[in-house]
């Protein structure tokens, strides 16, 4: 193994970065705020990149950023830096009681207090946290031939990146924490390419905490995106109809996620734009959908033992067999609303919808006509759940057979009526960009729109 | 900071290129009577870039330091020689170019460092509150300012010598109405690069209040779009987003080298004679857009760079590496968004010529159609097919606009569409300029246009 990289790295002693967000605390109480939070983050990172079929340049970069918020007669002014003269920390401190001081009184501003939390190992990787450019150029060598295995694959652009990340909070009510992971990154984003033809680009791309595996799962990405590929050459359009189409895994992600989030945040809740503001206890979906944002599975790359204000996570079902069981907050919003903080000041942190009875084929045979839809490119409104866009890298089938790629067709509906909608899930979930778990989904009820 | 960072390049061999970037973000958001963000965030570092043995390198420090620089600049060049290793074919040096020295302050950063945060802040406090109670139907409104002072500062050792500063102010009106069983939205968003003043040239307050309610109102009840091909007039939000996401992301110049299907169109008709589509560093018939710079970060002085000149291709979209290897000259178009983020080729100013045509006599002329307006976010392809979204549109039927449809997703195929444009009008306005655009990194952009006729996909309801 060569040696690790040599620059210095100013963010990343975790000792350092709590008592420098100590010290920007003690700065602010001392400058007249009455309560005060510090988010003190450092990163480096290594990464490489592919483009025009041609490795093109590796680069390393820190980053440091201190985030402070202070909350002054019951006003609240948030400011950042990442410069590390001595005078920042007395510059930002000053700034945000400066924005408090015009700012409006907020009877509801309040901070967490100190609380147990769990720990959720395995998300740091002292041999990933070690690893050199060398190392890492080998496994990006590895992942590109893997990704250009069939002489029609051009790759637009890759790029792996290995992430060395801690951070510390504090806060004035003694509420304190520091956490330390690693990460590495690919994504790969190509096209198929022949004399006459030249199809749709697709894109891939995955993460692990740990160097151990790193090498076979990204090959697994690489290959995941030429099957893709080839399969998209000869598109057809199809005829327009109204009906049945299969989402799969990285299509529930894109399409029905953001709404859910959206209706079951605490903002939106408190501000009275969330449909599913009394709905805790009614059914909302199918009853064959269930989602869980599993805060401590570190299968998944949104693991984390606590939130962005330091408050713990726990994982929480949000809907089950298709019933609304929770709403999400931060400090904030449940202080207005009356609730308890689950946890989640910068939202969910993992998706996991849990898998049906059928396989993938037998969804693709129970409609007369299907579209197997694998990747979405078009608008969704989390407000009103109205969607509409390309179904990209998508595919055609009629009375269970395959028919042909599809090219140039549009789906459009109603997020919270395909929810009800939803006619059966596959029994395989699958992961998607490391976050998420989802099955194929077949659901009914889509304008389709052919060329 | 100028002569701090040409000492440093002065001790170094090879090509080197330093990039000074600090960035002073302001941003307010009001809703519902209360302050939600009040922030004010200072980010800043050094981006260090080394040609060496035919392969880049590139490292980035937060400590300014001439000992910190120098460490990036020697893992810069660790980096390029790794990677040497798996690259297949070597960069060539970098040909002589012209290149910028001095220093520049764009209109407006000044004035807008001077104006006192509160009154920004009070002015989105009065635009919440009286976006609130425009209509009865509004239930919330949110009013968010952000502006982007950049100071950024560009040496290479073979001659760039450029200090810029200029600012980027944003506005965002958003105002939620409820009906019988149904919610929407309706917003108004505004950017430029300038002063507080220039935000406002071309709207004023009252007139973005109104606009913004008067759209979350009148679209409840509305019926969806049908799908299918149809004629459309695009207004000028919506052609910029056109110029950007169909057109112009297939031609810059990396794109194009992997495969894009504007590979090997120049000096081909690609669209309409009545198209000529640009995209520049400068202010072409309006002022102030949201992606306005005097050069791009590798220190070229930008310039108006035609793509499509009655209807013929003419140029892609360069960096100093993309120029060489087409043997062209730079357009000006390299870009990072942070100091650690390394100079892309990305769009600034991307727009349609003004035409002859006005728009009445264009919706006159128009037998069976819609009127599209207000651009969403969209994608495009290596194919040219594009997808993006629009506010809602306007049924056109025998020369004259009438009902109001929502959710108006609309695609094609880039030159495609382009082939069936059969008018063009003579009003022009940039609209785009509180937009970002992605590609590995944000940037600012801007894009606009006159009204543009042709046949589009709407992506409807069946």
């Amino acid at each position: 193994m060569s040696s690790p990289n040599t620059q210095a790295a100013a963010g990343m002693d975790q000792a350092a970065l709590l008592s420098r967000a100590s010290a920007l605390l003690q700065e602010a109480l001392k400058q007249g705020a009455d309560e005060a939070q510090v988010v003190s983050r450092g990163a480096e990172e290594t990464k490489v990149r592919y483009e025009k079929n041609d490795f093109t340049c590796t680069s390393t970069n820190e980053t440091l950023t201190l985030s402070l918020k202070v909350y002054k007669n019951g006003k609240k002014g948030t400011a950042s830096t990442n410069d590390l003269d001595e005078g920042a920390l007395a510059d930002t401190a000053g700034r945000a009681l400066s924005l408090a001081g015009f700012s409006i009184e907020d009877e509801f501003l309040k901070l967490p207090e100190d609380s147990d939390i769990t720990e959720v190992a395995g998300r740091f990787d002292p041999e990933l946290a070690a690893i050199g450019t060398e190392e890492l150029h080998r496994l990006a060598a590895d992942f590109i031939a893997a990704a250009r295995s069939d002489g029609r694959i051009s790759l637009d652009g890759a790029q792996i990146e290995v992430t060395k990340y801690c951070e510390a909070i504090v806060n004035s009510n003694g509420l304190s924490r520091t956490d330390a992971i690693t990460r590495l990154d690919w994504t790969v984003m190509g096209l198929g390419k022949t004399e006459t033809e030249t199809t749709s680009f697709d894109y891939m791309s995955d993460s692990s905490w740990s160097w151990k595996g790193a090498a076979q799962k990204s090959e697994a990405t690489a290959s995941k995106l030429v099957a893709s590929i080839l399969s998209s050459f000869g598109p057809k359009s199809c005829e327009s109809y109204k009906g049945h189409i299969v989402l799969a895994p990285a299509v529930v992600s894109d399409l029905l996620i953001s709404p859910i989030r959206y209706q079951v945040s605490g903002t939106a809740l408190m501000d009275g734009k969330s449909r599913w503001d009394k709905s805790l206890g009614e059914v909302v979906a199918a009853s064959s959908f269930t989602l869980v944002d599993s805060a401590h599975n570190v299968e998944l790359m949104g693991a984390t033992p606590y939130d962005a204000e330091g408050v713990a996570t726990k994982p929480l079902t949000v809907i089950e067999n298709g019933v609304l069981r929770a709403h999400l907050d931060s400090t904030y919003t449940a202080s207005h609303r009356g609730t308890q903080s689950t946890g989640h000041a910068n939202g969910m942190h993992t998706i996991e919808i849990s898998g049906g009875d059928a396989t993938r084929d037998e969804l693709l045979k129970s409609a007369d006509q299907v579209i197997l839809v694998e990747r979405f490119s078009g608008n969704v409104d989390p407000l009103t759940g109205d969607f509409s866009g390309i179904a990209k890298g998508s595919h055609f089938y009629k009375n269970g057979e395959y028919q042909h790629a599809l090219t140039e067709t549009m789906i459009a509906g109603n997020v919270f009526e395909l929810l009800k909608d939803i006619k059966a899930l596959s029994k395989d979930p699958k992961p998607h960009c490391g976050q998420y778990v989802a099955p194929w989904v077949l659901v009914d009820g889509v304008s389709v729109t052919g060329a | 900071m100028r002569a701090f960072l040409e000492a440093i390049v002065a001790k170094q061999s090879g090509w080197v290129e330093l990039r000074y970037h600090r960035r002073l973000l302001n941003d307010f958001t009001v809703q519902k009577g209360r302050v939600d963000v009040a922030n004010s965030s200072v980010n800043g570092g050094v981006g260090v870039r080394v040609l060496e043995g035919g392969s880049w390198g590139f490292a980035s420090t937060v400590d300014p330091s001439a000992t910190a620089i120098e460490s990036a600049i020697a893992t810069a060049r660790a980096n390029a020689r790794e990677i040497a290793k798996v690259q297949a074919k070597k960069i060539p040096d970098l040909p002589s170019v012209a290149l910028g020295t001095g220093e520049i302050t764009l209109p407006g950063y000044d004035e807008l460092m001077a104006r006192p945060l509160d009154e920004k802040l009070s002015a989105m406090v009065d635009m919440e509150r009286e976006a609130a109670k425009r209509a009865k139907e509004i239930h919330t409104a949110m009013a968010s300012y952000r502006e982007i002072f950049e100071d950024k500062v560009v040496v290479t050792s073979d001659g760039a010598s450029v200090s810029q500063k200029l600012v980027r102010p944003e506005l965002r009106l958003v105002a939620f109405a409820r009906g019988e069983g149904e919610q929407n939205i309706g917003h108004t968003s505004l950017g430029v690069t300038g002063g507080w003043d220039c935000l406002f040239n071309h709207h004023k307050a009252g007139a973005i209040i109104e606009d913004t309610a008067r759209s979350a109102v009148d679209l409840l009840g509305a019926p969806h779009l049908p799908g299918g091909k149809a004629r459309v007039i695009l207004e000028p939000s919506v052609v910029g987003l056109l110029s950007h996401e169909a057109i112009g992301h297939t031609v810059e110049a990396d794109f194009v080298m992997s495969g894009s299907v504007a590979a090997g169109k120049v000096g081909k008709r690609v669209a309409s004679d009545l198209v000529t589509l640009c995209d520049s560093g400068a202010a072409e018939f309006g002022p102030t857009p949201g992606g306005l710079m005097a050069f791009d970060d590798e220190g070229v002085p930008t310039e108006n760079t035609v793509i499509i000149e009655d209807g013929i291709f003419r140029s892609y979209l360069h960096n100093r590496e993309s120029a060489a290897h087409f043997g062209v000259s730079p357009t000006g178009n390299a870009r990072a968004w942070l100091y650690h983020d390394e100079p892309l080729i990305r769009m600034r100013n991307t727009y349609i010529s003004p035409g002859e045509t006005n728009f009445e006599e264009m919706v006159a002329s128009t037998e069976d159609g819609f009127l599209l307006v207000g651009a969403g976010s969209g994608q495009a392809d290596a194919t040219g097919e594009f997808m993006f979204g629009t506010d809602y549109a306007v049924e056109i039927k025998n020369g004259k606009l009438g009902q109001k449809f929502k959710e108006a997703t609309i695609s094609g195929v880039a030159f495609d569409v382009l082939a069936t444009v059969d008018a063009v009008s003579s009003e022009f306005k940039w609209d785009l300029g509180a937009g970002y655009c992605g590609k590995w990194q944000p940037a600012k952009v801007d894009a606009g246009g006159p009204y543009v006729r042709c046949e589009i996909t709407l992506g409807g309801r069946q």
